[in-house]
């Protein structure tokens, strides 16, 4: 039987570790031996591992994009915040449709992953490379997933630095800032127009973040979340429960839509709206690209401070 | 039990649960809030604007669903002479569904114009069906080659749709609800275009009622007391299909009331007559606006789907169904 | 005129007879299998040529280790397409005898759901971690199994058993979506990409555990198909001529439960190969199980073979899954060709 002797040899190979010098354990338990600086990283999800991989300034070399309908590749996130595109890394595999080979094909060192779409390919991918797994919902602050991640991929150093700067602009912030926006409350919400319901968002990304680090509150809904999950559909009906001093939510570019959408959105799904929400009189209802908020990075936070000071000078 | 009385108590809980649905909510409102909102409404007062924007609407759209695809199912279950099809069970919703997300996705279509591919995709997924189960049921007609044949023309179109959302599922993310079946608060505005087809659909229903009724004697004896089969048929498979994509294409594809409802209408008054088919109408009415009290209330303020809802009850009323007939069958 | 029969002599006394079509048939099956698993090694996103991949099976020892690292991700696919494939086909021509239906298939039993909703239900209630979800999969498709069976066992006809197999599918699936829908569309998008079957992520491991599954049920289910000439005559019918007819089928759904619930559990459902491997064996060879057996294992192994290969190579970058691509293209495919030809009524 040659390929039972195939599959004793392949065993032996996967076995075999590389030179390396780190063991990490990643967010599916498992303890990865990876290079100490890895020179050849390939990301499968573009808009967390890829901005942050890019942010970070590793090596980054290839990843996993999207399939728009008229057949262009495109990495959603780090095509916005850092201009990223194929012709700078390569296409490691379209979302959702793991291309094993392919990915082998362009010989990475290190393979980061989010659990949830990947975590049955783990055994495989780390045939290829070792291969860490991120799960961006776990629960945890989305900054220190990201601090997590730097360590795993070798860049505390690039971390920290950026850290310490956003820290202190936050400093700044705290002081330029209105008082209601460093002790008042704030809601974080996606608007479904179509059936006119909300979503009350627990961790999303720097929007939660920036204003967790201001000082802002929540509102009591956004607690009443469930602990494991970190978000939840709400009707319309408890709108006013979202009374807070300051409401953000995001919009999807990409479908047509404007930071002015969510007004319409909210007249539409809670007529009469601007009578019973505080936010709305002290123009307090921001909406930001989604594709800048949602990924873990500096760079949005930057952006959407920038937006928040522009909105109140 | 009398037809007549059977009508009376279905309109009288259909009241009641009307009353019930406008009340209930994330928060119970006080049935001198309802009255106050409908006919004394202050526009600036939100609980006011809940009962009407929020509440009113969505009982109306859910009424509307739940009376045409019963009366959709009943219509199938008769011609068809099979007591387990419905629009669900035949695969139409799931056919509806793949070409309105293949019309989004590929031809950016919104709105009432979502009818037309839900419309050919329906069609296609009984062409679908009947030919499946013509395959194996080789002339004999046995109930189950139709359900078996429904489920395959699921599969095949629900991997379509599948494949379609795979490949970038935060676009589809404000249609999460559709896609599994749900009423939201603007399902009234699709259905301001919609409700002529199932009110038109309806009606044919009732003035064909006496051909269609003719038919489940059996063909040779329709044929004997003079309807054609076949125009039967026919005519009747071309109300019942855009009766149930008209509820698919504003709720999506909420299943097994369809299947329920004409059951229980049998049950209680029998499925000849007039009356029946208004029976089943309000009987799936009631339905629908249950779950979709349920819906709104059971976990609150979280939402649940009605048709996850629906699924979860009307699969579970299925199983008794195969159970019950199989065992007077046995017996 | 063709001879029918081939008679196979094994010193004097014993002599089996052969009927030549289905030995010929199954003969072509292997051959085109072959020359299938060949080229499934040789293309993909890299390609190799063909004496690459003879080179790769004839010198195991000293491998080009270039070509091993792209066949480790090769051949674990390839083997689990082929096992798969007839495991999958055989649990379906299973079923069709049991339940006298053509359009029987595991996917109508519950059986995969039930899998699905063990996992789901690890995940999301009790924090499982990977690596005992595929159990968790089989005690779920087991479960399940029996339970479809203790329902329909009283009712004692063949058509309840899938009906009630439908029905708890359906409740099954409705309480997963719910679960699901809860975290928004990525995660019910995932739900839904996985309830329709890939090959992708097949592992070394995830090979090893389908090849000893099968390795023990495809052998049973050939034995058994001696057998199962009665059971196509109907219950009266095989009881009359002294056959325990219950029984069998009892032994054969489990059977039918155990060859699906390991490949629901690794590679997800795969819709319909069942049914349509079982309808492709009978318009070749006719209806004698003990010959229909082998070659429904046959197509069914060749027709996931095909579509996870087609699906990994025609496409790209986009991967289709072949669980996907069996149920549009092998579906719409067996729809027309069976319409079109009379041979198969």
């Amino acid at each position: 039987m040659r390929l039972i002797s195939k599959f004793v040899l392949a065993a032996a190979l996967a076995f075999t570790s590389p030179a390396v010098a780190r063991e990490v354990t990643d967010h599916g338990g498992n303890t990865v031996t990876v290079p100490d600086a890895p020179q050849r990283i390939l990301s499968l999800h573009d808009w967390t591992l890829t901005v942050m991989t890019k942010e970070l300034g590793a090596a980054l070399i290839a990843s996993a994009g999207r399939l728009a309908p008229d057949g262009d590749t495109f990495i959603r996130g780090a095509r916005e915040l850092f201009g990223l595109n194929f012709d700078q890394i390569a296409l490691a595999s379209i979302h959702g449709k793991p291309d094993l080979e392919r990915i082998r094909s362009l010989k990475p060192d290190l393979i980061v992953a989010n659990i949830g779409d990947y975590g049955a390919l783990r055994e495989q991918l780390s045939t290829i490379a070792p291969t860490l797994m991120f799960d961006a919902e776990n629960g945890s602050k989305p900054f220190d997933l990201y601090s997590e991640y730097a360590g795993w991929i070798g860049r505390d150093a690039r971390f920290d630095e950026l850290k310490a700067a956003y820290d202190k602009r936050i400093a700044d912030a705290r002081e330029k800032l209105p008082k209601t926006l460093t002790s008042g409350t704030y809601a974080a919400i996606l608007a479904n127009e179509r059936d006119g319901t909300l979503t009350i968002l627990k961790e999303y990304g720097v929007q939660t973040s920036v204003l967790d680090d201001l000082g802002m509150g929540r509102t009591t809904l956004a607690q009443s979340v469930p602990a494991g999950q970190s978000r939840m559909t709400i009707g319309a009906e408890l709108i006013g429960d979202i009374d807070a001093d300051l409401i953000v939510t995001s919009y999807l570019p990409e479908t047509g839509e404007t930071p002015d959408s969510i007004f319409a959105a909210l007249s539409r799904i809670a007529p009469g709206y601007e009578a019973f929400l505080r936010a709305y009189e002290a123009k307090r209802i921001l909406s930001f690209s989604r594709y800048e908020t949602y990924p873990p990075s500096f760079r949005g936070a930057d952006i959407f401070l920038d937006t928040l000071a522009a909105s109140f000078e | 039990m009398k037809a007549g009385l059977g009508l009376a108590l279905a309109t009288v809980v259909l009241c009641l649960l009307c009353a019930l649905h406008l009340a209930a909510g994330a928060r119970f409102s006080s049935p001198a809030l309802v009255v106050d909102a409908l006919f004394n409404h202050d526009p600036r007062n939100y609980q006011h604007v809940v009962v009407i924007k929020q509440r009113l609407t969505r009982l109306v759209v859910a009424g509307y669903a739940g009376a045409v695809l019963s009366v959709s199912g009943l219509l199938f279950q008769k011609i068809l002479r099979n007591d387990l099809v419905s629009p669900s069970t035949l695969g139409i919703n799931s056919g509806a569904v793949a070409f309105v997300i293949l019309g989004i996705y590929i031809f950016e279509l919104n709105g009432a114009a979502l009818f037309w591919p839900a419309l050919i995709g329906g069609v296609a997924a009984v062409a679908v069906t009947f030919l499946a189960a013509g395959l194996v049921s080789r002339g004999g007609r046995d109930p189950l080659s139709l359900i078996l044949g429904g489920a395959m023309t699921a599969t095949l179109f629900s991997s379509a749709t599948t494949f379609a959302i795979s490949l970038d599922p935060d676009r589809f993310g404000n249609l999460m609800g559709w896609l599994v079946g749900d009423i939201g608060n603007f399902d009234y505005q699709p259905l301001a275009w919609l409700w002529p087809v199932g009110l038109a659909g309806i009606g044919l229903a009732f003035i064909l009622c006496r051909q269609i009724d003719l038919l489940t004697l059996g063909t040779e004896q329709a044929a004997m007391l003079g309807a054609d089969p076949r125009l039967v048929r026919a005519g009747t498979l071309a109300l019942a299909i855009p009766l149930a994509i008209s509820a698919v294409c504003v709720v999506g594809p909420i299943g097994f009331v369809g299947l329920v409802a004409p059951h229980i209408t049998r049950l209680l008054i029998g499925e000849t007559g007039r009356v029946a088919l208004a029976f089943c109408a309000l009987c799936g009415a009631v339905i629908v606006i249950t779950a979709d009290i349920a819906a709104r209330t059971l976990l609150a303020p979280q939402l649940l789907q009605v048709g996850t809802v629906m699924a979860l009850c009307g699969g579970i009323a299925f199983l008794v169904i195969v159970v019950t007939t199989l065992r007077r069958r046995v017996a | 005129m063709m001879r029918q029969y081939l008679t196979l002599r094994i010193g004097p006394a014993i002599h089996f007879p052969i009927r030549l079509r289905p030995a010929l048939m199954m003969l072509a099956l292997i051959i085109l299998l072959g020359i299938g698993t060949l080229y499934s090694l040789r293309l993909g996103s890299t390609d190799l040529s063909m004496s690459d991949v003879i080179r790769w099976l004839m010198s195991w020892h000293d491998a080009d280790p270039e070509t091993s690292a792209i066949m480790i991700l090769r051949w674990p696919r390839i083997i689990v397409a082929i096992l798969a494939g007839a495991m999958i086909a055989t649990s379906g021509y299973l079923l069709q005898v049991v339940a006298r239906n053509g359009l029987a298939d595991p996917g109508l039993l519950g059986i995969s759901q039930g899998g699905m909703a063990a996992v789901v239900l690890g995940v999301a209630v009790f924090g499982l971690s990977p690596a005992w979800l595929a159990w968790a999969g089989l005690a779920g498709g087991f479960a399940t199994a029996f339970f479809v069976m203790a329902l329909a066992y009283r009712l004692s006809s063949s058509t309840g058993l899938i009906l009630v197999g439908l029905a708890v599918g359906i409740v099954l699936s409705a309480a997963i979506e719910i679960i699901m829908v809860r975290g928004g569309i990525l995660q019910f998008a995932r739900w839904l990409a996985w309830s329709h079957g890939s090959l992708t992520s097949v592992s070394v491991g995830g090979a090893g555990m389908v090849a000893i599954w099968a390795a023990v049920l495809l052998p049973m289910a050939l034995i058994a198909s001696g057998q199962m000439m009665p059971l196509l005559l109907g219950h009266e019918q095989a009881a009359g001529i002294g056959a325990s007819p219950r029984r069998l089928s009892l032994f054969l759904t489990m059977i039918a439960a155990a060859l699906a619930a390991p490949i629901v559990a690794v590679v997800g459902p795969i819709a319909f190969l069942g049914l349509i491997a079982g309808h492709i064996a009978r318009a070749l060879v006719g209806e004698r199980p003990a010959e229909v057996m082998p070659v429904t294992m046959l197509c069914g192994a060749l027709i996931l073979l095909i579509a996870d290969t087609a699906g990994r190579t025609l496409f790209l970058p986009v991967i289709v899954p072949a669980g996907i691509l069996v149920s549009i293209a092998g579906v719409l495919t067996f729809l027309i060709a069976a319409r079109l030809s009379p041979s198969s009524r």
